[in-house]
């Protein structure tokens, strides 16, 4: 009998809170997607060194226990109100506490459960395409499989237990606190309506703007370090909270003031409502603005990457092959043979990078630019690499103009007594100051610049670190090389392999202290967001490589940020369709009051509006202006030159389509429930 | 007859230290087995805080309430569980009926609980049924059917177990009249016929005049008692109106 209870029970939850279950399944559909994909072979396949896909959606996994914790805790907490008479029917026909408390957890397990199936056939769909798009974000050919892993299933499922399990042990201590009388009277105590006059509490509303915009031209002046700006981030959330507790107060402050729009049609009603509403539920509130904010910056940072990706490849690897050599003499005979056993080589170039014993541009670059470094941990007499070579680097015209056609590019030309500073687009700037301010030396002479370029070049350690400075032959004869490099283009894709089997021909590895060590003191270039600087480039395999990484994190930030939001919506949206069922009589009393069926719908829009609106916009605009100056930032770094805005458009779209369905899918459930 | 319940000085306040409100104020009565007793009393006078000590929902600030010979107020939560399905039926104004079970299945849920076998619970919940006119209602769940029905179910969970008595609070109070006047004449079979205790509580005179004796409160205490005795219904709902005038006329239940 008590069986059929639990079972009864679970499938009216399932129909009072559908939303939930709907959200439950979203998520469990994603989780069974995205831990099938860690098992799949269709992904191990394209990748080799697959676990850092695996070790990234482990840690979203963690996260994601904790928002599903959250959610079902909330969630039970929520029912247990509701349903409080019940449970006091239930101590009444003589039932012990434990055994409530067993049924009601079962109830609830029995919906995850529930929803777990459901999720199960979205899910495994979800992945074909989660693997797809990953195959297309590495421009590779993905044939349709149905390759199903019970693994995956087995991990959601235990992911799920351990959150529910989490989730539900303190629901005993709650039944046990409670005295029947509070259960047979909780409804009633649920109807007081807090409605509050003071007005005092608007005062919050003010220090919380003010800490807000503080916090902002904090970020703007880039005042806060890594150390501090927990503190202020804490604050920020503080500051959030704060702005609920005052917020009610703003609106009964308003309608006590007596505006005219109080007084026009039902808005005296709406304003109350809200007032009161916002009140209950301010600590939710805060805490949903936090994680929409959170999920909005998550939007940006993978939009970012994702656009990162797709943008730096070409410009890292503009050649199909490049190999680095820290002997002068080396012929590259090794390599090449190695790359003509497994493809054609159309066209390749050996050539050296020289020195001339001094470094004032390295000089002038380590102290003007942000996040170098410089790598003192030699062995045997050798070096660790560093952001810029131990020397300035220097090309010959010819050698130039032989790389620089293989590339498409034009041929440049030089004026004898001068040379041209050839950098990355990102350090434009840089390089227009070093040729201004810098005196350039070749052979006790001192060299004009002619112009600064800044085409692709493979500049993170081949030719040059981040620049290289291009004399004529005539000066080349009186410089001395430094190390060798060469290019080749290779004919249709590069073997997957290439990467690996040309690497294992150098031996700058060290295996006894983990780090690259060379003969020279090596430049690996300034790039500190993702970088694939290596002393073998094949660009195909990096892209595989380095796309990988890149679409791995975005598909595990995206997961988390659509998790998020879904968990954090369905908690507004259940507590709305709640009350719509709780308050029907003062829609009652509105028809009473002679307004119309478009009428009433018309209040619920506006009122559910506001509602939707407070969160959504306060955390527009905390994280846009975060976002906004992240971006900046990337663009800082990564010298892609993107519009700043467009990323956070994009991410605030998504959000607002989330945002939208969850909305529409309150104002419909709301109206639906007061007729 | 055996005295059943025994309410001794019973107390029962609400609230904190600077604002006390006296619900029960030495609250002496008792009431003997095979009763049918009704509570009367305006808005406020203590008459659901009355029957909430008494069936154990809330617990006394002083004094003693015995069933026989044991004190329920000394008992430990786990007992007064015990106690309850044990001893107590319940029917409220708003019938408490479990709307994901069917009719049939509220009542064998309390035989169930009980640890009573199926076919124990079967033969005993059909027997019930058909005596209160709802055999044929077995199979509907509680939306399903009218209030009267609805309560009539309860008083069919209520007596099922053979309770030592059982608890009514405003059971008529959401049914129309004559929904009511069927459930007062299920009380009245309940009582005569099955010898069931029946402590009712009620704001309005027509139900109480199906009972055999009346307490009537006023702020917390018992200030008269009224026994049908050998009256007929209708003379002793004309008593009733008339101490209920006494009383200023307030009875109005909030």
């Amino acid at each position: 009998m008590l069986k059929k209870l639990t079972l009864r029970n679970a499938r009216r939850s399932a129909k009072d809170y559908l939303i939930y279950l709907v959200t439950i399944t979203i998520i469990s559909a994603l989780m069974f997607a995205f831990h099938g994909m860690i098992f799949s072979e269709d992904m191990r396949s394209i990748y080799g060194e697959f676990g850092i896909f695996a070790a990234l959606i482990g840690v979203a996994s963690f996260f994601i226990i904790i928002i599903v914790i959250w959610l079902v805790h909330y969630m039970a907490n929520f029912m247990l109100q509701r349903r409080s008479r019940e449970f006091g029917t239930y101590l009444l026909l003589g039932m012990k506490k434990k055994q409530i408390a067993k049924i009601f957890r079962q109830e609830n397990i029995l919906l995850g459960f529930m929803a777990m199936l459901l999720g199960l056939l979205p899910g495994f769909i979800l992945q074909k395409i989660f693997v797809n798009v990953f195959y297309s974000l590495l421009s590779a050919e993905y044939q349709i499989s149905a390759e199903f892993s019970i693994w995956g299933v087995l991990i959601t499922a235990g992911v799920l237990i351990v959150a529910y399990v989490l989730s539900l042990v303190r629901v005993r201590h709650r039944f046990k606190k409670m005295h029947i009388r509070d259960f047979i009277y909780m409804e009633k105590q649920n109807e007081q309506i807090i409605n509050d006059n003071s007005t005092w509490k608007k005062g919050f509303v003010f220090i919380a703007v003010a800490y807000i915009i503080f916090f902002h031209i904090l970020v703007f002046k880039s005042a806060m370090t890594i150390t501090n700006v927990w503190g202020y981030v804490a604050g920020l959330a503080a500051a959030v909270y704060l702005l609920y507790a005052g917020l009610s107060s703003v609106f009964v402050n308003f309608i006590k003031k007596k505006h005219g729009g109080v007084y026009k049609g039902a808005n005296l009603f709406i304003f109350r409502q809200l007032a009161s509403k916002i009140k209950t539920m301010r600590f939710t509130m805060g805490t949903l603005t936090i994680l929409f904010t959170a999920a909005l910056l998550g939007c940006t940072v993978v939009i970012m990457f994702a656009d990162f990706y797709t943008r730096q490849m070409d410009a890292q690897a503009p050649f199909d092959v490049a190999v680095f050599s820290d002997r002068p003499d080396d012929d590259f005979s090794a390599q090449l043979d190695i790359i003509r056993e497994d493809a054609v080589l159309t066209d390749y170039h050996t050539y050296n990078i020289y020195e001339n014993g001094t470094d004032p541009v390295n000089q002038y670059l380590y102290s003007h630019t942000d996040g170098t470094y410089k790598n003192d941990t030699f062995k045997d007499g050798r070096f660790g690499g560093s952001t810029y070579f131990g020397s300035d680097t220097y090309i010959g015209l010819t050698d130039y103009n032989r790389i620089r056609s293989m590339l498409g590019y034009e041929e440049a030309a030089l004026t004898e007594g001068q040379y041209i500073l050839h950098g990355k687009e990102k350090v434009t700037a840089e390089m227009e100051a070093v040729a201004e301010k810098i005196p350039v030396e070749a052979a006790g002479q001192t060299l004009t610049c002619q112009e600064v370029k800044a085409e692709p070049l493979a500049q993170d350690g081949m030719n040059g670190a981040e620049y290289i400075i291009v004399v004529t032959d005539q000066q080349l004869a009186n410089l001395i090389p430094y190390y060798s490099v060469m290019v080749g283009e290779i004919e249709g894709e590069a073997p997957a392999d290439l990467q690996t089997k040309l690497l294992a021909t150098q031996d700058f590895w060290d295996d006894t202290i983990y780090e690259y060590l060379y003969r020279i003191e090596v430049g690996n270039g300034n790039n500190q967001i993702l970088a694939f600087s290596d002393n073998v480039m094949v660009a195909d395999n990096i892209k595989v490589e380095g796309g990988f990484v890149i679409a791995s994190m975005c598909f595990m930030l995206s997961y988390l940020g659509f998790v998020f939001l879904c968990a954090a919506l369905t908690i507004m949206t259940v507590q709305q369709l709640s009350d719509s069922d709780k308050y029907r009589f003062r829609y009652d009393i509105l028809k009473k009051l002679g307004l119309n069926r478009r009428e009433t719908a018309n209040v619920v829009f506006k009122q559910l509006v506001v509602y939707y609106l407070c969160p959504y916009i306060t955390s527009i605009v905390l994280s846009m202006f975060i976002g906004l100056f992240a971006s900046e930032r990337f663009v800082y770094y990564t010298g892609v030159q993107a519009a700043d805005f467009t990323y956070y458009i994009l991410a605030v779209l998504v959000f607002t389509v989330v945002y939208a369905a969850y909305f529409i899918t309150s104002y419909v459930g709301f109206t639906r429930n007061l007729e | 007859m055996e005295r059943l319940i025994y309410a001794d000085k019973v107390e029962k306040y609400y609230g904190t230290k600077g604002n006390v409100t006296k619900a029960l104020n030495r609250v002496e009565f008792e009431i003997k087995s095979g009763e049918f007793t009704g509570i009367m009393g305006a808005s406020g006078s203590g008459k659901s805080t009355l029957l909430n000590v008494l069936s154990t929902i809330d617990n006394v600030t002083a004094g003693h309430i015995y069933y026989g010979d044991t004190d329920i107020t000394e008992l430990k939560e786990e007992q007064l569980a015990e106690f309850r399905k044990e001893k107590l039926g319940f029917v409220f104004q708003d019938f408490n009926l479990l709307d994901t079970l069917t009719i049939e299945e509220n009542i064998t849920l309390a035989m169930t609980l009980q640890g009573k076998g199926k076919k124990e619970a079967s033969g005993r919940v059909g027997e019930v049924m058909k005596r209160l006119g709802i055999d044929d209602i077995r199979g509907k769940f509680p939306y399903e059917v009218s209030g009267g029905q609805k309560q009539r179910c309860a008083c069919a969970r209520a007596v099922v177990n053979h309770p030592m008595i059982i608890m009514a609070d405003e059971p008529t109070g959401a049914l129309d009249s004559k929904s009511a006047q069927m459930l007062l004449d299920t009380f009245i079979t309940l009582n005569e016929e099955m010898h069931s205790t029946i402590l009712m509580v009620t704001h309005d005179a027509f139900s109480a005049s199906y009972c055999k004796r009346i307490l009537f409160l006023k702020d917390g205490q018992i200030f008269h008692e009224l026994i049908r005795g050998g009256k007929s219904r209708r003379d002793f709902l004309g008593q009733i109106l008339d101490v209920l005038s006494l009383t200023g006329g307030g009875v109005g239940n909030a």
